[in-house]
């Protein structure tokens, strides 16, 4: 059986939660300078429709379209 | 006279005190320093008035009356919150209520992130549902954002949110007896065992259950460690914190739980109603409500929620219970679709309603602590609670004066095809109480019988009773 009593329960959880927020955080920053890096590789499709995206993503750094808080 | 709520003690710089007019909450210097912060950011106003946060004002000290000493460092501000017509909790939610208080969570907790604020815990009791539309009541939890932490409500999160929606969409198991069972929810080390190998596979399961029970057991293990060594230190930015919660909730919105047919949720095509005997059902309700006008009607046993939807034209506010998930959990999607903000559908037995929890048994409220109704509802109910539940009638009567209601009772006579069926499985003679004499003889000993009709079938009857003053 195990014993939880002498722990603070939240050490294990706050590890996770620490090396989780490192995992989102690099996510939400490659997919916000991935675009921007896709940008310049790909400078030569700069005038298509597709150039649109990493603007709109630029606007709204770290934070993907479906991260924001729900319409209600 | 102003009374700590018992279920805010936890928080010791913000507690919630009840008067007998105002719901109020008390702040710590530390908890008005931080609400000083929420307050001089746009977002109190900005959730105040999309409906996600309860309305809150300053208000003097002297209300309450020299009580300084209910937080260890002193009160030094008060708030003053409005009301919420009717406290419900996450074990009486359906699937979607939960996950819409865990998107509201996560919504507030993102937002607060962009303002130097922090959401100090996760838990689903500090949300509470106006209607279909859930609300944030926990001022308090709001505090400047910790320098370097990580999140630090996502134990917490886990084990009172994604645990329990995991279970009802992976597994299709109801949460409610894990949350009525625990006031801290589900712990990691459990939550893993109900999982198989596919399920792990699963977007999250992994990382939030399998991982997390790992390194618990780990942590176990290890043992407490040394009190004085040195801490390490962790610095973890707030845009990684606001991209946990971020990656959290795309997780938990794309949660679904297939609600599948139940034998009550189909019950309005197929139960044994003639149109005539509907029609004067409907009649008399409406026409009760329209002369009662009740400030709260509960809605016993409400199905679909046709009456709570005719109730509600005339009361202020109704809550409606049932205790089938999927019926409960199809009225909720309606009601979120319409944006009704007057019917609270909840998930409820009668026969075993909502106990008292946590500290004292006080933490969390019975049914009845939480405010009574002045008009009861029980339509095709009493068969189910006197020949199923077994409930002997008077006892059932005995509750319903003590709660101090008007009662709206359908009485289904013992000739009634579905008081036939329920009857067919037991011995000859069973239930003897279950007999319209009886019933309107133990009615009249506590009640006054105000109104009287039969349906056109003549297997019902209807009465409008009053408790005797």
């Amino acid at each position: 059986m195990e014993l939880f009593a002498y722990l603070d329960p939240g050490s294990a959880s706050a590890l996770l939660a620490a090396v989780l927020a490192g995992i989102a955080g690099a996510g939400a920053a490659i997919r916000t300078y991935g675009a921007k890096i896709k940008e310049k590789l790909f400078f030569w499709k700069k005038d298509e429709p597709a150039a649109a995206t990493p603007a709109a993503s630029a606007a709204a750094p770290s934070d993907s379209s479906d991260d924001k808080p729900a319409e209600k | 006279m102003a009374n700590a709520e018992p279920g805010s003690f936890r928080d010791r710089d913000s507690r919630v005190v009840i008067t007998d007019d105002a719901i109020l909450r008390a702040l710590s210097p530390e908890g008005a320093g931080d609400w000083d912060a929420l307050a001089a950011s746009p977002l109190l106003e900005d959730l105040v008035n999309r409906g996600d946060l309860i309305p809150t004002k300053e208000v003097d000290l002297a209300v309450l009356n020299g009580s300084t000493d209910l937080l260890p460092s002193g009160v030094t501000r008060v708030l003053e919150h409005q009301r919420v017509p009717f406290i419900s909790y996450p074990y009486e939610w359906t699937f979607s209520m939960l996950q819409d208080a865990a998107l509201l969570q996560l919504d507030l907790g993102i937002a607060a992130v962009d303002q130097g604020l922090m959401l100090k815990d996760a838990t689903p009791y500090n949300v509470q549902y106006q209607g279909a539309n859930p609300i944030f009541i926990d001022v308090g939890s709001f505090e400047t954002i910790p320098e370097g932490l990580p999140w630090v409500g996502y134990r917490q999160f886990c084990m009172l949110y994604l645990y329990p929606l995991l279970f009802q969409a992976h597994k299709d198991i109801p949460f409610h007896p894990w949350m009525r069972g625990s006031i801290d929810g589900i712990q990691p080390i459990d939550a893993i065992k109900v999982f198989s190998l596919r399920d792990r596979l699963r977007r999250g399961v992994f990382l939030h259950t399998s991982l997390h029970a790992r390194l618990d057991r780990r942590a176990n293990k290890s043992g407490p460690g040394d009190a004085d060594a040195p801490k390490k230190e962790r610095t973890v930015k707030p845009e990684a914190v606001k991209a946990h919660m971020a990656s959290m909730r795309r997780l938990v919105a794309k949660l679904k739980w297939k609600t599948g047919e139940t034998s009550w949720s189909g019950y309005r095509a197929h139960n044994t109603y003639s149109d005539d005997d509907d029609k004067a059902k409907q009649k008399f309700v409406a026409e009760v409500c329209a002369a009662d006008k009740p400030a709260l009607t509960w809605d016993m046993g409400c199905n679909d929620g046709a009456y709570s939807r005719l109730a509600a034209e005339n009361s202020e506010k109704v809550v409606a219970f049932d205790f089938d998930h999927a019926t409960v959990e199809s009225l909720y999607r309606s009601l979120k679709a319409e944006g009704n903000t007057q019917i609270l559908p909840l998930v409820g037995n009668l026969a075993d309603p909502s106990p008292g929890l946590g500290w004292r048994g006080l933490e969390r409220r019975t049914l009845s602590d939480r405010g009574t109704p002045d008009l009861m509802m029980a339509l095709a109910l009493i068969h189910h609670v006197s020949i199923s539940a077994n409930i002997p009638i008077a006892e059932f009567l005995d509750w319903v004066q003590d709660l101090g209601s008007n009662l709206l009772i359908e009485f289904p006579k013992r000739t009634d095809p579905m008081v036939r069926a329920l009857l067919a499985n037991k011995q000859e003679g069973a239930n003897a109480d279950f007999d319209l004499d009886n019933f309107e003889a133990e009615l009249k000993k506590r009640f006054n019988i105000e109104k009287r009709e039969e349906l056109p079938s003549g297997d019902r009857v209807l009465y409008l009773a009053r408790p005797l003053s």
